[in-house]
């Protein structure tokens, strides 16, 4: 299954092919996101295993469903976050049988440690403050995840989601203040 | 400017390397300790520094329209025929897997997923599995899979006891080399921060396979039950092997399986003063390690030290360690009596300690027993014997949060937080101060050691029993 993929042409070219069923064109955006779309999904199920499969059913259904696309003025990337964010939910809803993989933790190898408290102590903060992250509601959870770990500017979040720059500048205060409180009360 | 955009215009000034937290926090002094503190919570979140293997990426390039195919169509009976029969099976798995694929669709390799041993689409399933395997180069990405593989061997065992169909001895064969292969390829893998992150997660995996097994073997047939409990008693041994490969990993390069009793009664622990350290040779209170093998840091001699550990060869791997100030407390010893040896020692997990004559005649081999050195003669007495191994299901971790209003409390183990609800359970201390405690009070034991015993699974939620703490001083 071999396609030649033309990477050189723009992503707006690339998505109206695609919404055409251009199998190369879809090829093309799938490796200019995929990265991405990986790292989103690693972040919130953190592991490896889940992050691949729900990474290629994102792309799968972005396929299926690429004539639903509607132009924002975000890159494409961020309808692509968007299904694999519902498609994460949906892996928490169904995961019935994985109660337990709540794995949060970075875990870096023990010979690499120069002190192991203070590494033990980083880990267990960057672990506390993703939980937190996730446990923000709504957009305060979007606009954060889509910044910070998604590298997204005010403009494209703005864009993505249909608000002004102001708006998304308040929202990430508001999240900011509490992410604060959470780790405070954590 | 409004407090969000100063807030927005530092954090991206902070990004970019033009200015610092400080450099903020001095331009807005009027926002003082409130931007430093929400400067200071933006500039923690980062993404992971992770990439999707090459391997995936290819693999997930290949699956993207495979699942749209206008008509898919169904394997027909004379491909099944040519599969099972041709001498080229053998040959080539990955090109018929390949064939299946193309053949196949979409859509049947996805119906597959559900099958069971002996179901007509069950060999899609492996194969595909198989191909999976064989496309993947990185040993990491293959331990992840392989993984992924024995969890679906364990879901398989619980569909066919709820369908009341045998579960058969070549899923347990199927399950432990897979297993296995989940072990050697950690082994060669060398991106230590991967491998750690599968070691983990298989020592989560594990436990929740155990806890699934048990309630499992309770209910089915009777023939099927000696199937189960090997697999149960392997799952056991694959949390065992995980936890002190986490903490050790040169304990992967002795291959350890997964069908090896052995390590059912190499774990030991050990406590009390570091007296000397000889290459690889430790002598804790009078009782001679060999061959230890420590990730981190070399306790100093004359400390007192608690090791957690597993003697496998006569290699030690140390899984946990604790040091504290020298202290006049006894040294204590927890394993497995295997025997007496010929220099009279008695092998408590495989290593040879120094026990009073009247505590050696109460023992039997396979005793568990505890021991702790109380004339000056250097000989240590049993102080507890427990002929049937313990074989509940439980964690030992540190308690990380408390959720009184659910009554759930959080523990991390080998890097993993798993929230367990404890609202039934009987909470005692490990200091024997014979109080009751609720769980409320165990806010003040977060940061401790805590075990948690008899755990079960109600919907996804583990539920534990009996939960000891560390109730400090």
């Amino acid at each position: 299954m071999e396609f030649s993929t033309p990477t050189h042409e723009s992503e707006d070219y690339l998505v109206q092919q695609a919404i055409k069923r251009d199998r190369a064109a879809f090829t093309a955006l799938y490796e200019r996101c995929v990265d991405r779309v990986y790292r989103h999904v690693y972040y919130r199920v953190s592991n490896h295993a889940d992050a691949e499969d729900i990474t290629q059913e994102v792309f799968v259904k972005a396929w299926k469903s690429i004539d639903r696309y509607k132009r924002t003025g975000a890159p494409f990337v961020t309808w692509i976050i968007t299904i694999a964010g519902n498609l994460v939910i949906d892996h928490y809803r169904r995961q019935a049988k994985v109660v337990v993989t709540d794995e949060i933790y970075e875990v870096k190898p023990a010979e690499q440690v120069q002190d192991p408290a203070r590494e033990a102590e980083v880990n267990f903060n960057n672990a506390i403050i993703k939980e937190a992250i996730l446990k923000l509601k709504g957009d305060k959870q979007k606009v954060i995840l889509m910044h910070f770990i998604d590298g997204l500017t005010y403009e494209e979040i703005a864009k993505a989601l249909n608000k002004s720059e102001g708006a998304i500048r308040v929202i990430q205060y508001r999240a900011l203040g509490e992410l604060r409180s959470l780790l405070k009360r954590d | 400017m409004k407090k969000e955009e100063i807030l927005a215009n530092c954090i991206e000034e902070i990004r970019s390397g033009k200015s610092t937290v400080e450099d903020c926090v001095k331009r807005y002094p009027h926002l003082g300790n409130e931007l430093r503190s929400l400067l200071e919570i933006a500039v923690s979140l980062k993404p992971d520094e992770v990439s999707p293997s090459p391997e995936f990426k290819e693999r997930a390039k290949m699956h993207l329209f495979g699942e749209v195919q206008p008509e898919p169509m169904k394997v027909s009976q004379s491909v099944w025929k040519w599969y099972r029969t041709s001498p080229y099976r053998i040959l080539a798995p990955v090109s018929i897997a390949v064939l299946i694929l193309v053949v196949a669709g979409g859509s049947t390799v996805y119906a597959s997923q559900s099958s069971l041993p002996g179901d007509t689409l069950y060999p899609v399933k492996t194969t595909v599995e198989n191909l999976q395997l064989a496309i993947t180069t990185s040993p990491a990405v293959k331990a992840d899979l392989y993984l992924k593989f024995t969890q679906r061997r364990i879901d398989e065992v619980q569909q066919e006891v709820k369908l009341n169909r045998n579960v058969s001895a070549q899923t347990l064969a199927t399950f432990q080399q897979q297993f296995d292969d989940t072990l050697k390829e950690l082994g060669n893998s060398n991106n230590t921060k991967t491998s750690n992150a599968t070691l983990s997660r298989l020592s989560v995996v594990t436990l929740n396979q155990q806890v699934e097994l048990e309630q499992t073997l309770a209910g089915a047939p009777l023939q099927s039950q000696p199937v189960i409990q090997q697999i149960l008693d392997e799952t056991r041994r694959g949390n065992t092997i995980a936890q002190v490969a986490y903490s050790n990993h040169d304990f992967l390069q002795q291959k350890p399986s997964v069908a090896d009793k052995k390590l059912d009664s190499g774990q030991f622990s050990i406590e009390g003063t570091l007296i000397s350290i000889d290459g690889k040779t430790w002598n804790v209170g009078g009782t001679i390690i060999e061959n230890v093998h420590l990730s981190g840091k070399t306790p100093a001699v004359g400390s007192r030290v608690s090791l957690q550990g597993l003697v496998k060869y006569n290699n030690t791997f140390i899984s946990k360690i604790e040091v504290s100030e020298n202290s006049t407390e006894p040294t204590k010893v927890e394993g497995q009596f295997g025997g007496t040896n010929q220099n009279g020692t008695a092998d408590i997990s495989g290593i040879p300690v120094k026990i009073s004559n009247n505590s050696s005649a109460q023992l039997n081999p396979g005793d568990n027993v505890q021991l702790q050195s109380g004339k000056d003669d250097g000989k240590l007495d049993v102080t507890s014997k427990n002929t049937n191994a313990n074989q509940s299901i439980t964690i030992e971790g540190v308690l990380t949060a408390v959720d009184v209003s659910k009554g759930t409390i959080t523990v991390k183990m080998t890097g993993s937080a798993i929230t367990i609800n404890i609202s039934h359970a009987k909470i005692e201390s490990k200091n024997n101060d014979h109080r009751t405690y609720q769980i409320s009070d165990l806010s003040r034991s977060i940061g401790r050691d805590i075990n948690l015993e008899s755990l079960t699974k109600q919907g996804n939620l583990l539920y534990a029993d009996t939960v000891i703490i560390d109730a400090g001083h």
